[in-house]
């Protein structure tokens, strides 16, 4: 059986039992005139549930927007005016709070420029000798 | 379009909507029946408008299957929630001993085929080969791609073919 063939049996077949579910088929008034029922009942008068939905979200945009800018004016309103302007400190003065970090022992040391013959002069003692020693 | 040729247009395509909508019901005369109702009150009432960018059948089948799903899934949350105080409901696909007793022994056999077939592929084979519709308009009805409406339907033939086969074997056979 080519491919056609079968197509055409399934197609038979489909058409054998649409003929078969017509006489099944209920008469079209009985399930429209309940619907129609429904539709001219106060029910239609109703909202769509999505449009429903839709104005819902725009009420709720709405009260948080209106909600957000009543705390913003709050804030506005209670702002002291002897506050006054914050004052930015420069650049020059600004130390970063992780600056003790930096503060190393030995750290003055490292920032003194050594003179010739000017070392610290107890590093350049000899070492004492015990009594009775001889030279090396 | 209004009302009057709303309702002219809902019965020139009321056999073949009850058709469909006994397919997605699992051929459940009682649940098609209650599906069509459903879906003509979505369509009379508004809550499911007709845009004209399809066809009124696609459109139709389209309210349907949706109805049909929603029943579904209310019949099932019905069952699971109240299941101890309700008598047990007929199995689903099937049907009460009149209606099979109408259908010939051939229809009986692809009714059988189909309901062994995944949900999808025996969506596109009906709506392709009993509604006459194109892949296209049953992916359309479907709410899936083209593509996907194409492989359900290669592949819902090659296996109903096969359960036809293997039915015809086994009649043969008794």
């Amino acid at each position: 059986m080519t491919e056609q063939d079968s197509d055409r049996d399934l197609r038979d077949r489909f058409a054998a039992l649409r003929n078969e579910d017509e006489r099944l088929a209920p008469d079209f008034r009985r399930p429209v005139a309940p619907a129609r029922a429904y539709a001219t009942s106060s029910l239609r008068r109703r909202e769509p549930p999505g449009r429903a939905r839709y104005r819902a979200w725009r009420v709720s945009g709405l009260i948080t927007l209106l909600t957000l800018a009543f705390f913003f004016g709050q804030y506005v309103g209670n702002r002291s005016p002897d506050d006054g302007p914050v004052v930015q400190p420069s650049i020059g003065e600004w130390r970063s709070p992780t600056d003790f970090l930096l503060d190393t022992p030995g750290r003055g040391l490292l920032q003194t420029l050594p003179a010739v013959g000017g070392w610290p002069p107890d590093l350049w003692q000899p070492p004492s000798r015990p009594a009775g020693a001889r030279p090396l | 379009m209004d009302e009057e040729e709303l309702r002219q247009a809902l019965q020139a395509l009321h056999s073949t909507t009850f058709g469909w909508a006994l397919d997605c019901c699992d051929r459940n005369l009682e649940e098609a029946e209650d599906v069509v109702q459903g879906s003509y009150v979505k369509i009379l009432n508004g809550s499911a408008r007709f845009n004209g960018r399809s066809s009124l059948k696609t459109f139709l089948f389209g309210v349907i299957r949706r109805t049909a799903a929603e029943e579904r899934r209310r019949r099932l949350l019905r069952h699971l929630a109240f299941a101890r105080w309700f008598e047990r409901r007929p199995e689903r696909g099937v049907k009460d001993p009149e209606s099979s007793a109408r259908e010939s022994e051939r229809s009986r056999r692809l009714i059988v085929a189909l309901t062994r077939l995944p949900r999808r592929q025996r969506e596109v084979l009906h709506l392709v080969f009993y509604q006459d519709c194109t892949v296209d308009e049953a992916a359309h009805v479907m709410e899936i791609s083209a593509g996907s409406a194409r492989t359900h339907f290669d592949r819902g033939k090659r296996r109903l073919r096969r359960l036809l086969g293997n039915l015809g074997n086994d009649e043969g056979a008794r």
